[in-house]
């Protein structure tokens, strides 16, 4: 008999034995660690958001937890349970079982609500559901059947603008529920189309809204009730998660309150005012979700144990309780939530680049993603049948990992201040031997980074600006570069201002000359966004890609874009989201029929994985057409994808679509 | 036997070594010079090897070196200057508005020229034009030229009278065929009577700037596009005939691509016959000198430095001269200027591969008995940045640099050294907004960096809290100690997760008071706004600060006529300036500025001009800072008008400051230092 709060321990093979993973066409790439640890998610979604750690059964060892998965291809939307597996021994992470999808009663994932959570009342697992600003939906969840079943709606006064809810089983046996609300500000103004969010000094035209904590708390889950505050409603700038924290978790009651840009604050209950304070780790230093929106549960295991589990869009992270401070809780740095049999993760948006970074002769993936960072999945395996571990190296500062962000000016407001959206193009820049990195990001701007190999790793140097004629080289956000070489002489290809493909030449390490516009046979510069388009964010987003992909000797232009581009010209193409209300997979390929010195494009042609349309999700796709995986040397393709799976295809599996082929299907 | 290990055998070397060869000290030596106690209401002058500064003027702030003759006989020609902006004569301090000429006198050891104090010339017939000009010596003359309407107009010098006479010459040359704005030329003489005439025209007709039918909108959409236009310079050539004053020829589109380069300011013609070079170099705003050959229809390509980077001056820049020997054709120097003080660079005689010449350089153009220069727009802290326990002075600049002056003397009388430029990880600090800026990208080389020094990490040193024109609030760690000060990389400074942001150009006001770290800045409201740190790396609000009847203290006037790049701007620092024991503000503002109030306020309800400096008297405590409304500094009872654009005061103990308390120190948009003894200081009310 197990006994109870006793956590089996997860008997791992040694940390650095590794399995040899075979790629599967139009799958994600997996882990090729012992049992397929990874990152705990849900395939094809983007945030991966805790929602309550619960005992589903009251003989349970271990908690579940309840993941929402709101955003994402919508047969991946809905509800996740999971239940801890163990704890790893090497790192001391939490590691799950693989998350399943339960029913729920709302049916379609589109019907499902913006904020619900799970807890345990009276031994069995209760969730309240917010889906108005006068009720709550109880529901009940049934372990047996996977299933989440309405009980009753409970009518509230006072919930108001809700970003976020969370419910306890209060000592006395009461529950209360905690809600996050707005402090009545309008973040978003009016504008006209084109205009800039920001004024002539550049200051935000909107608010800087703010989010308080409300409580409700009822004798009985059936009651209705009135929300009250619990902190004043301007607590925190972009307020997104809060929990109650009882006396009997922590030693003290209060309230762990989480903004979308990770930032961790403690209220105490007794606070008659504005009282706040960061929550911090043992030597002092914040902890702090890394990365946007983020939502925070509490898990109590039986072993008397407490962590709090943070989520949004990025992995899901624990921080254990280490007791209180002089200025509130104390917790562990965190850590990533682990899952068996899970994918390689890197991150939402996920931009790969497939190369030899450490030079052991086998090709690497360094991807940027949504968080602003570079991660390096080290390839122990071969280029044939690689092995890439799912516990991903930060790339390096000599300081610390990198990480690049807008911070208050962004393309679309200063709430997507912490999404950096990095996307690295792998080339030895300096020609030193070392591979660095060319990138741009959600500034919009071209930049590098130098390596250098160190008996420890590679370490990246401070970003440095392309310029022309002294100004720095400015383009549409998250774009992609692609760079190459062309008969001894170094090309960078990106999206400018204008939304055209266009190319420049190195003249030395941090100057360009312009070469024009990328042209269509027929002369016409190539182009991604629709005609009537805001510019807005809908601009930019392509990840472009140099590679001979037809072996005819001359560099073809693979292309990732998100749904709403409109490919090659304004007037007419695809994907063309809002027009052809078909969903693609967003990778197109473009061939040159001119040569490298004179380019040339054909029309894109999009592509069909096995005969159909593979769906990857809408904010963009990242192709990287790579040989791994190929016995012939003739590339295949790796795509990134907004839920952060990297998605292998044969090319042998794949097929093109032109742009007439898909209006005629309108 | 035991073994002993070779390592300890080496440690036991190493501390005899250590024994018999002391270490040096850690600490260099304090070193002490005769200093100059500073006069009030003057400038602080460069007081060590003979005043040797920058060449520099005073009270304006672009300086464009547009033309040279060989007037005094040395080998290197004489200089003129032109000098279109910043504050007349007033307060008996020379201004250099207007057309100066600078003589050549010699060398450095270092072989820096150094030339002597600009003197100004005395007629000029262009002085409301914003024609470009251009000064030649042909034919034993020295002729003034300018462009205007398309017409080619010229004065002859007389430099017994030092003037050009105050009408232009009546014979005009038309200039027809050229598309776009000359914005530069050179006139460089050949055989005869004839000249090559050269000009760098703008390939659009009107302004740069986007339409704006409401000033406060962004020049930028919301692709974060600058809506406005990018433009770029082209080339013509044509021949005169000097004798006649007619053209040998017409104008002709030379360059071979129309885009020679981005916001093109100057031209000039080059020769350099060791390596075979002749073409012309061109200048753009961003400092870049391009290379356009003169017998090709070939591309421009940029120029390079010795190391085979492209060659920039480090400031925006207005000009570029290149000057000929003395005999002969070649222009082995060629001057460098614009708004920050002038520089050289000096043709290497080789070329590259694609024929591109080289250039060893640029160095810094110098003066004798010249005053502390610190580029344009200084914002001063007067602190031991060294720890030898004498004050000196750390200025930001509208470059972006961070310039330390050391004091050799005594704070009482002052030895400022040459600016040494300060670095972060070791990197020369230059932080510039570039592309995306308050007042769009053609301002990219201006950084604007608004520094304060003071201990933000709480370990007992010194650290660079600061702002620049891209409007949010930074800190750069000292990780080196109080005597040997290393800056590390620049870092954020947070409020829950989100980068203090505010106006642009703000030097925040940064002390400890009533235990408690303060940063006061201006607000997206351009309202003074206060922030307690908790961590260096994050602050949380205290809201914005208030006068004594409750009101908000907003730094604008009310309408704006022009971008809203005229808010912010303001210099604020804590100081306990009336000695009552707790913390008031010291505020520098732009002209523009209206303190407290938009509709009525300092300096801008007043009329007449004066020292944009106020002051804002902690009315209350330092635990509840409220301020009285604010009063305008006087000089013996007078306005003392040092510049437009932003003043930068700091309290500092300087002179004689036997009563205890501070005196006053302010930079100008021209780049010096204005000292100012506290008795002479009186303030204006408008309440």
């Amino acid at each position: 008999m197990k006994k109870a709060g006793l956590i089996p321990l997860f008997l791992f093979l040694s940390l650095f034995s590794f399995a040899q993973v075979p790629l599967k066409s139009g799958k994600p790439v997996m882990s090729s660690d012992p049992n397929g640890i990874a990152p705990l998610g849900v395939l094809q979604t983007i945030a991966t958001v805790p929602a309550g750690a619960v005992y589903l059964k009251p003989g349970d060892a271990n908690p579940s937890l309840f993941l929402l998965a709101r955003v994402g291809v919508p047969s991946s939307r809905g509800v996740y349970v999971a239940t801890l597996n163990g704890v790893r021994k090497a790192g001391g992470e939490l590691v799950f079982d693989k998350p399943v999808k339960i029913k729920a009663y709302w049916g379609k994932p589109s019907k499902m609500p913006d904020y619900g959570c799970f807890f345990n009342y009276k031994g069995g697992v209760l969730s309240f559901w917010a889906e108005s600003k006068e009720s709550l939906t109880l529901a009940s969840y049934n372990p047996d059947e996977k299933q989440l079943v309405k009980i009753a709606s409970v009518k509230v006064e006072g919930l108001g603008g809700v970003y976020g809810i969370s419910a306890v089983e209060l000592e006395n046996g009461s529950i209360e529920i905690t809600a996050i609300a707005g402090d009545g500000s309008r973040y978003r103004t009016d504008r006209a189309q084109n205009e800039s969010w920001y004024d002539g000094a550049m200051i935000y035209k909107g608010a800087l809204s703010k989010g308080g904590v409300r409580k409700m708390t009822l004798t009985d889950p059936l009651e209705g009730g009135s929300f009250t505050e619990a902190s004043p409603a301007s607590f925190m700038i972009a307020l997104s998660g809060a929990v109650r924290i009882q006396d009997s978790f922590m030693g003290a009651d209060g309230y762990l309150a989480v903004n979308r840009f990770g930032v961790l604050g403690w209220r105490d209950a007794s606070s008659s005012r504005f009282g706040r304070s960061w929550v911090r780790d043992a030597s002092g230093k914040s902890i702090e979700y890394p990365a946007n929106g983020a939502s925070v549960s509490l898990l109590n295991f039986r072993s008397g144990e407490k962590r709090i589990l943070m989520g949004g869009e990025g992995k899901l992270v624990s921080c254990r309780f280490d007791g209180m401070g002089e200025n509130g809780p104390v917790f562990s740095d965190p850590s990533t939530v682990l899952m068996l049999g899970g994918a390689l993760y890197t991150g939402s948006l996920g931009v790969p680049e497939v190369v030899d970074w450490d030079g052991d002769g086998v090709q690497d993936i360094i991807c940027g993603n949504s968080e602003g960072r570079i991660l390096f999945f080290k390839n122990t395996g071969t280029d044939l049948v690689p092995a890439y571990s799912s516990f991903a190296e930060e790339l390096c500062w000599e300081d610390g990992p990198v990480c690049i962000r807008p911070g208050y000016i962004g393309v679309q407001g200063p709430f997507e201040a912490v999404w950096g959206y990095m996307c690295p193009s792998v080339f030895d820049w300096n020609a030193d031997g070392v591979p660095d990195i060319v990138f741009s990001d959600s500034r919009g701007k071209l930049e590098v980074m130098y390596a250098r190999r160190t008996a420890t790793g590679t370490i990246l140097g401070r970003p440095f600006a392309l310029r022309q004629d002294g100004l720095e080289i400015k383009g549409l956000w998250r774009v992609k570069p692609a760079v190459a070489e062309i008969a001894g002489r170094v090309c960078v290809v990106n999206m400018d201002g204008d939304g055209t493909f266009h190319r420049w030449w190195k003249v030395d390490e941090s100057t360009l000359v312009d070469d024009g516009p990328l042209l269509l046979r027929g002369g016409t510069p190539i182009t991604a966004h629709s005609g009537t388009a805001d510019r807005d964010g809908n601009f930019g987003r392509v990840k472009i890609n140099l590679c001979d992909w037809d072996a005819d000797g001359d560099l073809d232009l693979i292309l990732g874009t998100p749904m709403t581009s409109c490919l090659p010209r304004p007037d007419k193409g695809i994907p063309n989201g809002p027009v052809l209300k078909q969903l693609m997979m967003q990778v197109f390929y473009m061939e040159n029929v001119g040569n490298d010195e004179r380019p040339c494009f054909k029309d894109p042609v999009g592509f069909y994985v096995k005969g159909k349309d593979l769906l990857l999700g809408v904010h963009a796709n990242g192709p990287e057409p790579c040989t791994v995986g190929s016995a012939s040397g003739a590339y295949n393709l790796l795509v990134g994808c907004e839920s952060g799976r990297l998605f292998w295809i044969d090319r042998n599996d794949l097929a093109t679509f032109s742009i007439k082929d898909r209006y005629d299907k309108k | 036997m035991k073994r002993i290990p070779i390592y300890a055998i080496l440690a036991v070397l190493a501390v005899f070594s250590c024994e018999k060869t002391p270490a040096p000290s850690q600490e260099p030596e304090p070193v002490t010079v005769d200093g100059t106690a500073p006069q009030s209401g003057g400038i602080l002058a460069a007081t060590l090897d003979k005043g040797l500064a920058p060449l520099s003027f005073t009270k304006t702030i672009s300086n464009n070196c547009i033309g040279y003759a060989y007037l005094s006989g040395r080998e290197m020609p004489d200089l003129f200057f032109q000098c279109p902006n910043g504050v007349p004569t007033s307060n008996g301090i020379r201004s250099y508005l207007g057309l100066n000429l600078c003589e050549f006198q010699g060398w450095t050891s270092a072989g820096e020229p150094v030339y002597g104090a600009p003197v100004p010339v005395k007629e000029v017939p262009w002085a409301a034009s914003d024609s470009p000009l251009r000064i030649v010596q042909a034919g034993g003359r020295v002729l003034a030229f300018t462009i205007s309407s398309s017409k080619l107009r010229f004065a002859v010098y007389d430099s017994e009278a030092r003037s050009f006479g105050s009408s232009w010459d009546n014979v005009s040359i038309s200039l027809s065929g050229i598309t776009g704005s000359p914005i530069a030329f050179d006139m460089i003489p050949e055989a005869g009577s004839l000249a090559e005439l050269v000009i760098l025209a703008t390939d659009i007709e009107g302004s740069y700037r986007p339409s704006m039918d409401d000033v406060s909108e962004s020049f930028y959409d919301s692709a974060g596009i600058y809506r406005g236009q990018m433009y770029y310079g082209r080339i013509y050539r044509c021949t005169i005939d000097m004798s006649s004053w007619k053209l040998q020829s017409s104008p002709v589109l030379i360059s071979g691509d129309t885009r020679v380069t981005l916001a093109p300011v100057g031209i000039g013609a080059f020769k350099e016959s060791l390596s075979g070079t002749d073409g012309y170099l061109c200048i753009n705003k961003f400092g870049v000198v391009k290379y356009v050959p003169r017998r090709s229809s070939t591309v421009s390509d940029y120029a390079l430095d010795a190391y085979g980077t492209e060659l920039v001056n480090p400031f925006v820049s207005g000009a570029i001269l290149p000057i000929r020997s003395k005999s002969g054709t070649d222009t082995p120097w060629i001057v460098l200027s614009g708004e920050g003080a002038p520089r050289v660079i000096k043709s290497a005689g080789r070329k590259t591969f694609e024929s591109v010449p080289v250039f060893e350089g640029p160095y810094e153009i110098l003066m004798e008995n010249g005053d502390l220069y610190a580029g344009s727009l200084p914002v001063p802290t007067v602190a031991d940045w060294d720890g030898d326990g004498k004050l000196d002075i750390v200025a930001g600049n509208s470059e972006g640099r961070l310039l330390f002056f050391k004091n050799f003397g005594t704070n009482a009388a002052p030895a400022f050294g040459r600016a040494e430029y300060l670095k972060s990880e070791g990197e020369e600090i230059c932080y510039r907004a570039g592309y995306y800026e308050v007042q769009g990208p053609f301002e990219a080389a201006w950084g604007y960096l608004c520094p304060v020094v003071f201990d933000w990490d709480g370990d007992g040193i010194s650290d660079i809290v600061f702002s620049t024109n891209e409007g949010k609030f930074e800190f750069m760690r000292n990780e080196g100690t109080a005597t040997r000060p290393s800056l590390g990389r620049r870092q954020g400074i947070f409020l829950d997760g989100l980068e203090l942001y505010g106006m642009w150009r703000v030097r925040p006001a940064v002390a400890r008071i009533a235990g408690r770290v303060i940063i006061a800045m201006m607000d997206g409201e351009d309202a003074l706004h206060l922030y307690q740190q908790t961590t260096p790396k994050a602050v949380k609000d205290l809201g914005k600060a208030l006068l004594g009847d409750g009101k908000y203290i907003y730094g604008h006037r009310a309408s704006a006529t022009s971008s809203l790049g005229e808010r912010g701007r303001e210099k604020l620092e804590f100081v306990d300036w009336d000695g009552d024991g707790d913390y008031d503000l010291l505020v520098g503002t732009p002209l523009q500025a209206s303190f407290p109030d938009p509709s009525y306020g300092l300096p801008w309800s007043r009329t007449t001009r004066g020292l944009q400096t106020l002051w804002l008297e902690n009315v209350e405590s330092n635990e509840n800072m409220v301020f009285a409304y604010p009063k305008q500094f006087l000089f013996r009872g007078a306005d003392f008008h040092i510049g437009a654009h932003a003043n930068g005061p700091t309290a500092c103990m300087l002179g004689d400051t036997s009563d205890g308390k501070p005196n006053l120190l302010v930079s100008g948009e021209g780049g010096k230092f204005f000292f100012f003894d506290r008795s002479d200081l009186t303030e204006l009310s408008l309440w």
